[in-house]
């Protein structure tokens, strides 16, 4: 049995997924990125071999990929996230023709062909608004944990419209509003709707074609799934794995190269 | 690889006359991936110093762009066909 591994260092936390030649997941694993990329990057890979029940000279080959993917220095290659997201959403829906990938610091728009080659793609400009970054910025200005963000964001009423883009002035603009007793779930569901507007924005660049799936750390908050969907008029595929999806992009281009070097040694 | 920076006055509306299509401004690493990657799906790239529009953001966004504009750069993409 072949097993590959990709191992996606994001801004904000570092994803590993081992797959066998079958093209299942046997093992995963996700930690904080931290100071140091090179130990991420080792420990997320060492996490999942744990979980797979797997030694390291088990894995044929290893990708790197995310924005730290050259950091990955027991890995064989590197291929960029873009081009990870796109192929580990059409491995998990095949019908996937766009790809909304967000995490910590960026947000990308991808249109997929039907093999998840790269058609077209399109991201936030440097700074960070309309990022994961955003909402990292309500959830210290609320004191709400990440996790409880979306959540709350749902129970909303009357939401705030909230008028900054900027991921640094957005603090401010939260504290206002609670100042003038605006409810936390209408605040949030504003902060949901000012991040869906701009992403909607990106898709339309690279064109909204039937099926899109969400990928990346974001993708696992459920309001920001919900305000997504709505704002679109659509159902967008979201699995479980979402947020491990370019790291599963990154495995299954391993595989491919595996199988070849095994065909080329035969 | 050798950016393909270029020192323009065009407007926007000149360089899309041109066929040129603005994409997002990005910075290193990011910068080298997106060229290589516009290059692989085929398109031709320019990269604009973000000077220009330094100028013509609002004051929240010129003071976080401001201290970063020697190094951030307009990415432009142009297909054979646009």
């Amino acid at each position: 049995m072949i097993y590959t591994a990709g191992v996606d260092v994001g801004s904000t936390q570092t994803k590993a997924v081992i797959i066998d030649e079958n093209l299942e997941i046997v093992g995963r694993a996700l930690n904080d990125t931290g100071a140091n990329v090179i130990v991420a990057a080792e420990t997320a890979f060492t996490t999942a071999l744990k979980d797979s029940g797997l030694e390291a000279d088990a894995i044929k080959y290893v990708i790197g990929t995310g924005y730290g993917r050259y950091k990955v220095t027991f890995g064989d290659d590197q291929v960029t996230e873009i081009s990870c997201h796109g192929r580990g959403a059409v491995h998990m829906f095949p019908k996937t023709r766009t790809v909304i990938d967000m995490g910590g610091q960026d947000t990308k728009a991808i249109a997929v062909t039907e093999t998840g080659e790269i058609r077209d793609f399109c991201m936030n400009d440097k700074c960070a608004a309309g990022t994961g970054r955003f909402l990292g910025a309500a959830s210290a200005a609320l004191d709400i944990p990440l996790d409880n963000l979306g959540p709350t964001a749902l129970k909303a009423t009357r939401p705030v419209r909230i008028s900054t883009t900027c991921t640094v002035f957005a603090e401010t603009e939260i504290l206002s509003w609670l100042g003038k007793g605006k409810k936390i779930e209408d605040i949030l569901m504003g902060v949901h709707q000012s991040i869906s507007a701009r992403s909607i924005g990106l898709l339309r660049r690279v064109g909204i074609e039937d099926e899109v799936s969400f990928t990346g750390g974001v993708a696992r908050n459920l309001g920001m799934v919900h305000v997504l969907n709505e704002n679109m008029g659509i159902k967008m595929n979201v699995s479980e794995e979402s947020h491990y999806m370019g790291a599963l992009g990154g495995a299954l281009f391993a595989m491919d190269r595996a199988k070849t070097a095994e065909e080329v040694s035969a | 690889m050798k950016l393909p920076i270029v020192e323009s006055d065009n407007t926007d509306a000149e360089f899309e006359n041109d066929g040129w299509r603005r994409q997002f401004v990005a910075s290193e690493p990011r910068l080298s991936e997106m060229c290589e990657l516009f290059n692989s799906l085929g398109k031709e790239v320019m990269l604009v110093p973000t000077i220009q529009e330094v100028e013509e953001l609002d004051e929240a966004c010129k003071a976080c762009f401001e201290s970063t504009k020697e190094s951030t750069f307009t990415i432009w993409t142009r297909t054979n066909s646009d």
